[in-house]
């Protein structure tokens, strides 16, 4: 799974290459001299275009709404009904909620660019296709960083009434970081495959749903399929950073899966326009 | 500026541009003109950068698209059809996104050039609104200062009149003539007499190929004259009283209109006989009251061209 942490690499390379060979390359290959180099003003212009127009609208508003009602409730019930100052229902419960929050944010990301035409502003501008991945990928992310960030007023009151354990709130915050970076990317590639963005959602939460679930299902299999699944799901890994342990294989998981979908999101993009189907 | 040879593109096994090549010169106006689905949008597309041909040179600013289609772009503007625009950001918001991309070296320079556009392109009293609640005159207008916003030297502007009322396209038509001479524009209609208010030469498209490449007035190649001569009364003989000019290929009339009292001839010659036919009234004492020379209108030869 972690085969393809270097296809953003290789790929914009093959294309530059391609690109100086012959026809048919013209709308995405870089020259020589941008060869590879993607701008980080480049993609910080796409990325803050996306936030301004999520921002703009009401739609990140009423998920985080949602997202502060939800986890609100589960950070809220034990700590009033048992009495207990605990962030571990609530933590528990976070993965869940994320995979049915990030499709949410990421759907509109390339399939409203589509739907509306406005895709063809932005190749049609002088950036890379790289960086209009990379940067509605860190818009996204920023989105839903921030939704985290928002639930961090939970530590904070519980520290006025007890004494959290912050090693284990905030390796849970990170792990949480690390599991957003990969539903983003699905998202993200999602969103690539459709101009309609319930589809996008669907495909994302399903593919989500599926890494989710299958950390949970490893009791009902044997046991290679077992180590596969539970390597393959969310849970193991996303349960050894919350426990605090920073495990390289860990992070190494959630980046290649990040890294791969980002891959998958930009070679289709490449496709798309080179076949040109585009209308 | 831009040279096209052999350019086509196939959407799968669809030609949608067949082989077409023409080239444009530094301050030209040229129209491209064609029905339907006849390749104008997809050629603008190759040429705008939006996807590759399938076959054919592109060189802009001499340049070649397959191998630095990034400094192409940095030097185009273009307005996509039907102006797709990102309708949740308001104007400056958008207009400074896209200078930051187009130009990021100049951030200094930014609010002046804003400043310079919005008032060249009167939107000054639209500026923080959502570009989404415009009316469709003022959105093609934001359309139009983001594909300018740069300075290009090259504007490709794909139907940039399309749905506006008469006064709207008529105002962006005075935007687009006030760069004549100073920028290359190569602009796509189906609307003929915005063609004559401002190109200079048109390109006519049909089915993927190049149709005609002409300036507008030589654009009538036919040696034809069409000539109306209308009078009082009905003339007896009338027929055969024409067809006896010289160069005379038909003669068809006459024509009578209901209540105006008039009846006319229209004559086909190869050569303008309006004088001898008024010589020809006088000495008979005919009660001329009409005679004028038709050209074909643009409307003709572009539907002789593309029938």
């Amino acid at each position: 799974m972690n085969l393809p942490s270097e296809m953003i690499d290789t790929g914009t390379r093959g294309r530059a290459d391609a690109g100086t060979g012959g026809q048919g390359e013209s709308s995405f290959s870089a020259s020589p001299r941008h060869r590879v180099t993607a701008s980080f003003a480049g993609i910080w212009s796409v990325a803050k275009k996306d936030l301004r127009e999520m921002l703009n609208s009401p739609m990140a508003y009423v998920l985080y709404v949602i997202f502060l009602l939800v986890t609100g409730y589960f950070f809220a019930q034990p700590l009033f009904v048992v009495g207990q100052a605990n962030m571990a229902p609530f933590m528990d419960l976070v993965p869940l909620i994320l995979v049915f929050l990030v499709p949410a944010i990421t759907m509109r990301s390339l399939a409203e660019e589509f739907k509306s035409g406005t895709f063809e502003i932005l190749t049609t501008l002088p950036l890379k296709i790289h960086e209009i991945v990379l940067g509605k990928y860190l818009a996204g992310l920023l989105v839903v960083g921030l939704a985290l960030v928002l639930t961090g007023i939970y530590p904070v009151i519980l520290e006025f009434l007890g004494s959290p354990d912050w090693g284990a709130v905030i390796g849970a915050y990170i792990g949480n970081f690390f599991l957003v970076s990969a539903l983003a990317s699905i998202g993200l590639f999602a969103s690539s495959l459709t101009r309609n963005q319930v589809i996008a959602y669907l495909v994302s939460w399903a593919v989500g749903f599926g890494l989710f679930l299958a950390g949970k299902v490893i009791v009902f299999f044997p046991y290679p399929f077992a180590d596969l699944l539970n390597f393959i799901g969310f849970d193991s890994h996303v349960d050894n950073i919350s426990r605090g342990v920073l495990d390289s294989r860990d992070v190494l998981y959630f980046i290649s899966l990040a890294a791969f979908f980002l891959s998958l999101a930009l070679m289709r993009l490449e496709k798309k326009f080179r076949s040109a189907c585009a209308k | 500026m831009i040279e096209v040879e052999n350019l086509a593109k196939y959407y799968g096994s669809v030609k949608a541009v067949d082989g077409i090549s023409f080239s444009v010169g530094k301050g030209e106006i040229v129209g491209v003109l064609g029905p339907n689905g006849a390749g104008k949008t997809t050629m603008l597309r190759v040429l705008a950068g939006y996807f590759p041909q399938t076959s054919g040179v592109v060189r802009i600013l001499e340049r070649d698209n397959t191998s630095e289609g990034l400094e192409i772009k940095r030097e185009i503007g273009y307005l996509p059809e039907n102006n797709p625009i990102y309708e949740t950001m308001e104007v400056t918001e958008y207009l400074s996104f896209l200078w930051d991309i187009r130009r990021p070296a100049e951030p200094d320079r930014k609010d002046k050039r804003l400043k310079e556009i919005m008032d060249s392109c009167n939107l000054g009293s639209v500026a923080g609104k959502d570009i989404g609640e415009l009316s469709k005159g003022f959105r093609q207008r934001v359309g139009l200062a983001a594909a300018i916003l740069h300075d290009p030297a090259i504007l490709l502007l794909d139907e940039p009149t399309s749905g506006l009322d008469p006064i709207q396209a008529r105002e962006v038509r005075e935007l687009i003539g006030g760069f004549k001479t100073q920028k290359t524009i190569l602009l796509s209609t189906h609307i003929l007499p915005e063609v004559h208010a401002i190109c200079d030469r048109v390109l006519i498209i049909h089915k993927g190929k190049l149709a005609a490449d002409k300036p507008l007035e030589q654009l009538d190649t036919s040696e034809e004259y069409l000539i109306t001569a209308g009078f009082e009364r009905n003339i007896a003989g009338g027929q055969d009283l024409f067809a006896a000019f010289d160069g005379v290929l038909a003669v068809e009339g006459p024509e009578a209109e209901p209540g105006a009292g008039q009846y006319s001839w229209r004559i086909r010659a190869a050569q303008d006989i309006r004088g001898r036919i008024f010589e020809c009234a006088a000495s008979k004492k005919l009660p001329l009251i009409e005679l004028r020379m038709e050209k074909k209108s643009l409307e003709e030869i572009f539907h002789e061209l593309t029938k």
